[in-house]
């Protein structure tokens, strides 16, 4: 195994994942010091009833919890302000948050709030400290994900903060809670796991403990995205091994870090025709041909990873890099199919135009460190045409 | 449950009991307490284990964060006395407790097995582990006596080959001494 001259790892999240995941909770809160939880739950996870089964995991603890459901999350500094004061007036002292998304991202600043009496993002952008020892908070979230609610990542609206010590305390991942999203969802979250996953596992500070993450959700969102693709029968357990994958490989983005990937991602969805996602999935292979081009990064790896050992081990050695560069293309493809379009092939499918490519580059370059804005470029341009990289451009 | 005027409505709810789950584990719980104390007049592996253990040991075995708990002392040498259901009112060696009412339900409904309750984090061990290894031999066996063989295999780890004779003549001695409390 190689191991790196130096390396730093935390990852500061315990993970609850399975049938009555969801009991272990008043026991994990009291190893906290919490007797009185506020639980908040987003609008989706209300309509989705996903609250009950919390409910019950208290019965027969005799805590008493706060509840607060049905938040909105167009107005942050609105529903930021009446929970902070709800929390403070009814004394509770632990969050368990039921939700996803952008509503994490509220969570997140709730608890950053409350824990440092400091409201304003601003003073942390520019150089308060985030103390390590926030109040309790809990995540429960669904398979409907977007990757970053176990990431240390706090975003909300341009600012953003990124700290070990804002990733949750608590996970717990429950079949009751995972949710029933339709498979485009499903299929959303699964590439957000991917792409979070394989970027971890094959960047440059990688390390041991990182690829533990990095690896597990790479394996269990390629499982998913096999069966939500039609290949094999459909596990009844799908839901939550997405909600596990994406869980797993915001742990992974957490301890690593945003990548080339997520800087280009970013600012094609700034153009308003593609989501984050979209562009992540499209984007994704081009970059694993760069890096083993370029850096010589054995890429090998991930057809082990996604498509089995089996796989791995009948693929003659100078054919694995391109067959699993060949594996991820053609689950984006199959992909594309049943999501009648929504996932795209190329970025010509997801609405760009090749004139607006060199903006974007340009504008990825600016907060990118491993790449320049002309690597960049060249990048989209070979996602652009559906072209494969191949070191000549 | 209060509301509060307000954009987001705050609601307070204190969950309640489940009657019919505690009662079941409080039968169950009380039964084998019962049963071990009969069990370490009756078996010799029993004894044995209950030899090693030091004077006066006290166990309890139950539900965090209310109970319900079956306490047992060992008394003389190799003996064992069930000692009620309220672990509050003596000192405690060691207490194995469940972190939650359907942690013990899963295994009181044979579900899950001690072992792999233990592995899945459902189970909270405050004490010797080498005492807590002889306490789960001991309910192993005492399962093995008080169950029909389909689920007893559920309950233990693996099921003991023991002569049909032992096993008949002493469940039934442990069941009649557990009936009668003696």
């Amino acid at each position: 195994m190689h191991l790196p001259n130096f390396m730093e790892f935390e990852c500061p999240v315990k993970t609850h994942y399975g049938d009555w995941a969801l009991n272990h909770i008043p026991f994990e809160l009291k190893a906290l010091g919490a007797a009185k939880p506020l639980l908040i739950a987003d609008e989706a996870a209300s309509l989705e009833k996903r609250l009950k089964p919390v409910l019950e995991a208290f019965r027969d603890t005799d805590m008493t919890l706060g509840v607060v459901e049905d938040i909105p999350t167009s107005d942050m500094q609105n529903s930021l302000h009446q929970l902070s004061a709800i929390y403070r007036d009814k004394d509770c002292d632990a969050i368990i948050a039921v939700g996803q998304g952008s509503f994490i991202d509220l969570t997140k600043w709730l608890n950053l709030t409350l824990s440092t009496g400091e409201e304003s993002l601003a003073s942390f952008s520019e150089g308060r400290l985030i103390p390590r020892a926030l109040k309790p908070l809990a995540v429960i979230p669904s398979a409907a994900a977007d990757g970053f609610e176990l990431s240390g990542y706090l975003r909300i609206q341009e600012t953003t903060l990124a700290s070990a010590h804002l990733m949750p305390q608590l996970l717990f991942l429950d079949p009751r809670t995972s949710g029933r999203p339709d498979d485009t969802t499903m299929v959303e979250t699964a590439l957000n796991a991917l792409t979070n996953g394989v970027e971890t596992f094959f960047c440059a500070a990688a390390n041991p403990m990182k690829a533990v993450y990095a690896r597990t959700a790479t394996m269990l969102a390629t499982e998913a995205l096999c069966q939500l693709a039609g290949r094999g029968a459909r596990d009844e357990r799908l839901a939550i091994t997405v909600a596990h994958a994406a869980a797993l490989g915001g742990c992974a983005l957490g301890c690593q870090g945003l990548s080339t990937i997520h800087h280009l991602a970013h600012a094609i969805a700034s153009t308003g025709k593609a989501t984050p996602t979209q562009a992540q999935s499209v984007l994704l292979s081009y970059m694993l041909e760069r890096r083993s081009l370029e850096t010589e990064m054995n890429v090998d790896l991930f057809l082990s990873l996604a498509g089995g050992n089996d796989r791995f081990a009948r693929t003659p050695e100078h054919q694995r890099s391109a067959a699993a560069i060949y594996f991820l293309r053609n689950l984006i493809n199959q992909l594309f199919a049943i999501t009648d379009g929504k996932i795209g092939r190329t970025l010509q499918d997801i609405g760009l135009t090749r004139e607006e490519l060199p903006a974007i580059a340009e504008a990825a370059g600016r907060r990118d460190t491993e790449c320049e804005a002309s690597s960049l470029e060249a990048i989209l341009v070979h996602a652009w045409e559906g072209r494969p990289v191949d070191g000549t451009t | 449950m209060t509301g509060i005027d307000m954009e987001l409505i705050y609601r307070e709810v204190t969950p309640g009991r489940s009657i019919l789950k505690r009662t079941y584990l409080r039968i169950n719980l009380w039964f084998m307490g019962r049963a071990i104390q009969a069990a370490s007049r009756v078996d010799d592996q029993v004894r044995r284990e209950f030899q090693g253990l030091p004077e006066n040991f006290t166990f309890a075995l139950g539900v965090m964060p209310n109970g319900p708990y079956m306490v047992v002392r060992k008394e003389d040498r190799d003996r064992a006395r069930y000692a009620g259901g309220r672990i509050e009112a003596q000192s405690v060696d060691l207490t194995l407790a469940f972190k939650h009412l359907e942690a013990g339900i899963l295994t009181f409904t044979f579900r899950e097995n001690t072992p792999v309750a233990t592995a899945r984090d459902r189970l909270v061990v405050d004490g010797e582990v080498a005492y807590a290894c002889s306490v789960v031999r001991v309910l192993d066996i005492v399962q093995v006596y008080l169950l029909p063989k389909p689920i007893a295999r559920l309950a233990v780890k693996r099921y003991p080959r023991w002569p049909l004779a032992k096993k008949w003549i002493n469940r039934t001695r442990i069941y009649w001494r557990a009936v009668i409390g003696y």
